[in-house]
C-alpha cells in the first residue's frame, strides 16, 4: 500500500529546474524573443526536444524546422513557452515504464496532442488568461507520477484492476486520500509555475467546489480534453484510458463545442 | 481492455469516447478469445463512464460481442446508460434489438447473477413502455426468486421508484436465450433450460464448471425446465449422466417444470431410474426442508477413497506463500506461521468466522479453504469493499478476494511447469458447515496470526 511518506519521498526527489530553463522562461515573460532563443540553444537536450515536438506531424508543418530562433517565431512565445514547460515535465520520465506499457514515443506525442489541442480551445472560447496555456504541459506528469509511485505495489494495482473497475486514480484517492491533479499541483508549485496555473490544475479533479469563476468553462474543456485523449486507441492499448476519475455528465452543446473545435485544422 | 468479472459475468467498462476508431481495441480479438475460453453466461458493455459514442463505435463493439455470443451462446448486452445514450442505442439498431439492455451492472446481475438469500425482500420496481417487456422482466426475476413489483404507469414507477433498490425503467430482456445458464440460490446451483434440449446440451453445458461444483462440496443440481419447449431422448440421456457423476459425490440432481407437452411419460420414467428427482415446480423444491437441509448436512466434499499424498504437500510451500503475500499486501499486516499440521480440519477457536473453498484443477486437483476471523476478513477486504456494506457483501467481498488468492497461486504454480485453474470460491458465513463438509479428511493444515488474530489454511485432496 502507499504510505505517506512514499508519497512525500517521491515529490522531494521531483528536481528543480535547471537554471538556464528558468533564464529561458524568464526572458520569454519579458516577450525577449531573441534572447529565450538564444538561452535556448546553449541547452542542446532543450534544442532537440523543440525540434521532435515542432516537427510532430500533428503540427503539419511541410518542411523540417530546425532553427531555435525559427521554431520560436513560427509558434510564438506562449506556445514556446508550453513546450519548455513539457521539457521540464521529461526531467521526471523513467527510464523503463514498468506499470504501463508506455515509451517516451507515445508519451511526447500525447504532450504535442494536448499542447495543440489546448491551444485551439482557449482561443476558441476567447479565454486569454495565458497562464491556463501552461497548466495542459504539467498534466502529463500525473501519468509519470502514478507510473512511479505504482511500481511498488503493482501487484496490489494488478488485483484491484481485474477484480474491481476502479480507475488508477480512484486507486490512489483509496490509497492516500489525494487525487493525481493534487500531485501534479505540488510538483507545479515546486517548478515556481504561476500561482493560477496551480490552482488551475488542483481544481481539475475538484467536483466538490462549486463555482470555479471565470475558469468554470476552460475547467469543463480540460476535463473533455482529457477524456477524448485518454480514449485513443493507443491509451487503451496502454491500459492508460482509465487514469483519471473525472466525471462524465457534460452539456450536449459543450459537447458538440468540443467535438467542432477538436476537428479543425491546425 | 480487460474486463472485470463478477460471478459468470464479463463487464467492460470503457471510458471518454467510442468510436469507429477506438471501438475495436476495447474488446480486442485477444479479449475475444479470452472470453470464449472462460464461457461467461453473459457479456455486457457498461457505458456508465462513455461520454459520447457514435454508430461506428457501437456497431464494432456489438459485433465484437456478437462474435464470442457465436461461439458459447453468451447473452450480451449493454448497461449503466441514461436515457440518451438508450434512446441512442433503440435509434441506431430500431427493430433489430436481440441484445439486453439493463439499467445498471446490479440489475444486470440479478438477471445472471447468483440469487442472494434476501432475494424475495429486494424492493424492485419494473416499468416498460411496452407491456410485454415489462411482464418479461418481472417474470424472470420472478423465476429467479425475487418479488419483483410491476408499476402500472410511469407515475406509479416515479413515486416507487425513490424507495427502491432496484428500479428498471429503460432495461430490455432481448435474446435472453442461453441455455442453460445457471445461478446458485441457497447453495443450490440452478441451471435455467429453455427452448428445445436436445443433443445441442453437450457443446453449450459448460461440464468443466458442474464438476468443479461437485469438487467444491455443491450437493444440489436443479433443472428448471419451465420454459423448455420440448425434451427429447438426448436431453434425457444427458441430464440422466449427470446424476450418475453427481451420485459419486453424493449430489442430487432434481428438475423441476416438466409436463405432458414437454416430454413423454417413457423419459420420464428414464430419468427418474437414474436417480433425477421430479418436481412440480421451483417453488416445490424450495419447500423441500429436508432436500434443502441436504445442501449443508454433507458428508464429504470430494469422493472418500481420496486422501493426502506426498505431491499434495510439495505444492504447499509455493500455496502459502502465494497466499501470505496477498493477505499481507492487502492487509497490510504481517503473518506469522505458528503451527503447519497434517489432521483433519481443526478450525478457529472463534465465534465470528467466515471461511471459503476454492477447487483447483488441471494439472493438479486441490481443494484450498481459508479460514478468516470476520476482522482479519475486513481488514483483507477493505480496498474491495465500499464504506458503507452488509455481511453479504463482505461474504462477496472475501470471495472475490479469495479468487485474487488463487489466480495468484496459479501464477505460482505455473513457475513450476504446472498448468492450474480454479473454480469460483464457495464461502460459509458458519463454521459448523465447513466442519461438516470436511468431516473425517486429511489435509495440510496451516495456522497463522495476523495482528495477532488466527487464520488457517487448509488443502486437502
Amino acid at each position: 500500500m502507499l504510505s505517506k511518506s512514499t508519497i512525500n519521498n517521491y515529490i522531494d526527489s521531483v528536481p528543480p529546474v535547471p537554471k538556464i530553463l528558468k533564464d529561458c522562461i524568464q526572458a520569454i515573460n519579458e516577450a525577449d524573443m531573441i534572447k529565450a532563443a538564444n538561452i535556448a540553444d546553449e541547452d542542446k537536450a532543450l534544442v532537440h526536444y523543440l525540434q521532435q515536438i515542432v516537427n510532430k506531424p500533428i503540427f503539419g508543418f511541410a518542411n523540417e524546422i530546425k532553427q531555435t530562433r525559427q521554431i520560436f517565431g513560427i509558434l510564438g512565445l506562449a506556445r514556446v513557452k508550453q513546450i519548455i514547460y513539457s521539457y521540464f515535465v521529461l526531467l521526471l520520465l523513467p527510464k523503463k515504464w514498468e506499470v504501463f506499457s508506455f515509451d517516451t514515443h507515445k508519451f511526447q506525442d500525447l504532450q504535442a496532442r494536448l499542447i495543440l489541442h489546448w491551444s485551439k480551445i482557449l482561443e476558441k472560447i476567447g479565454n486569454q488568461d495565458k497562464n491556463l496555456l501552461g497548466a495542459i504541459t504539467i498534466i502529463p506528469a500525473t501519468l509519470i507520477v502514478c507510473e512511479m509511485l505504482f511500481r511498488n505495489v503493482k501487484d496490489t494495482i494488478s488485483i484491484l484492476k481485474v477484480k474491481k473497475n476502479m480507475s488508477y486514480e480512484a486507486i490512489l484517492i483509496k490509497m492516500s486520500g489525494r487525487t493525481l491533479f493534487e500531485l501534479a499541483a505540488i510538483i507545479a508549485k515546486k517548478w515556481e509555475f504561476p500561482e493560477t496555473t496551480i490552482e488551475f490544475i488542483a481544481d481539475i479533479a475538484d467536483v466538490k467546489k462549486g463555482d470555479f469563476g471565470a475558469n468554470a468553462r476552460a475547467l469543463q474543456f480540460v476535463r473533455l480534453l482529457l477524456i477524448y485523449e485518454f480514449s485513443t486507441p493507443v491509451m487503451i492499448q496502454s491500459s492508460l484510458s482509465d487514469l483519471f476519475e473525472l466525471p462524465s455528465d457534460f452539456d450536449e452543446h459543450l459537447l458538440e463545442e468540443f467535438h467542432t473545435i477538436i476537428q479543425e485544422q491546425f | 481492455m480487460k474486463p472485470v468479472l463478477k460471478q459468470k459475468v464479463a463487464f467492460f467498462h470503457p471510458t471518454g469516447f467510442i468510436d469507429g476508431n477506438n471501438a475495436i481495441d476495447i474488446i480486442a480479438p485477444l479479449d475475444i478469445d479470452e472470453l470464449v475460453r472462460l464461457k461467461p453466461d453473459g457479456i455486457f458493455i457498461s457505458l456508465k463512464k462513455v461520454i459520447f459514442f457514435n454508430k461506428r463505435g457501437i456497431c464494432i463493439l456489438v459485433e465484437s460481442l456478437q462474435r464470442v455470443r457465436e461461439k458459447n451462446g453468451a447473452i450480451i448486452g449493454f448497461c449503466d446508460y441514461n436515457l440518451k445514450k438508450y434512446s441512442m442505442i433503440i435509434d441506431i439498431f430500431k427493430d433489430d434489438l436481440f441484445f439486453s439492455l439493463f439499467d445498471t451492472c446490479e440489475i444486470a446481475m440479478l438477471f445472471l447473477g447468483n440469487t442472494p438469500k434476501d432475494a424475495g425482500e429486494k424492493n424492485i420496481i419494473i416499468y416498460h413502455d411496452n407491456n410485454e417487456y415489462k411482464n418479461q422482466l418481472a417474470i424472470e426475476l420472478y423465476e429467479r426468486g425475487y418479488a419483483p413489483l410491476s408499476a402500472k404507469d410511469e407515475i406509479e414507477f416515479t413515486s416507487k421508484a425513490r424507495m427502491a433498490d432496484f428500479a428498471l425503467r429503460y432495461s430490455y430482456l432481448g435474446n435472453f436465450d442461453k441455455n442453460p445458464t445457471v445461478f446458485i440460490r441457497e447453495n443450490i446451483i440452478i441451471y435455467t433450460l429453455k427452448g428445445f434440449v436436445d443433443s445441442t446440451m453437450d457443446n453449450s453445458f459448460d461440464m468443466l464448471y458442474h464438476n468443479n461444483s461437485l469438487q467444491v462440496g455443491f450437493k444440489v443440481f436443479l433443472f428448471d425446465a419451465s420454459n423448455v419447449s420440448s425434451i427429447n431422448i438426448h436431453g434425457v440421456q444427458f441430464i440422466s449422466k449427470l446424476s450418475i457423476i453427481g451420485a459419486e459425490y453424493e449430489a442430487v440432481v432434481a428438475i423441476c417444470g416438466l409436463n405432458a407437452r414437454k416430454i413423454s411419460k417413457k423419459l420420464v420414467h428414464d430419468l427418474e431410474d437414474s436417480g433425477v428427482v421430479i418436481y412440480p415446480n421451483i417453488t416445490d423444491i424450495f419447500a423441500d426442508k429436508e432436500l434443502l437441509a441436504q445442501t449443508h448436512s454433507t458428508q464429504s466434499v470430494v469422493k472418500k477413497s481420496k486422501g493426502i499424498t506426498k505431491e499434495l504437500i510439495s505444492y504447499l510451500p509455493v500455496i502459502s506463500e502465494a497466499t501470505l503475500k496477498t493477505i499481507e499486501i492487502l492487509s497490510k499486516h504481517i503473518s506469522v506461521r505458528t503451527a503447519i499440521k497434517i489432521q483433519p480440519l481443526e478450525p478457529l477457536n472463534s465465534q465470528e468466522a467466515l471461511s471459503v473453498t476454492l477447487g483447483f484443477y488441471g494439472d493438479i486437483k486441490r481443494v484450498f479453504i481459508l479460514i478468516f476471523e470476520k476482522q482479519t476478513a475486513l481488514e483483507c477486504c477493505k480496498i474491495l469493499l465500499e464504506e458503507k456494506h452488509n455481511n453479504s457483501e463482505l461474504l462477496e467481498a472475501l470471495s472475490e478476494f479469495v479468487h485474487i488468492v488463487g489466480g495468484k497461486i496459479i501464477q505460482n504454480i505455473s513457475k513450476m511447469g504446472k498448468k492450474i485453474e480454479i473454480t469460483m470460491p464457495r464461502t460459509f458465513e458458519n463454521l459448523k458447515d465447513i466442519i461438516t463438509a470436511q468431516k473425517g479428511k486429511k489435509g495440510a493444515q496451516i495456522d497463522m496470526r495476523i495482528d495477532n488474530k488466527p487464520l488457517s489454511l487448509f488443502l486437502t485432496k
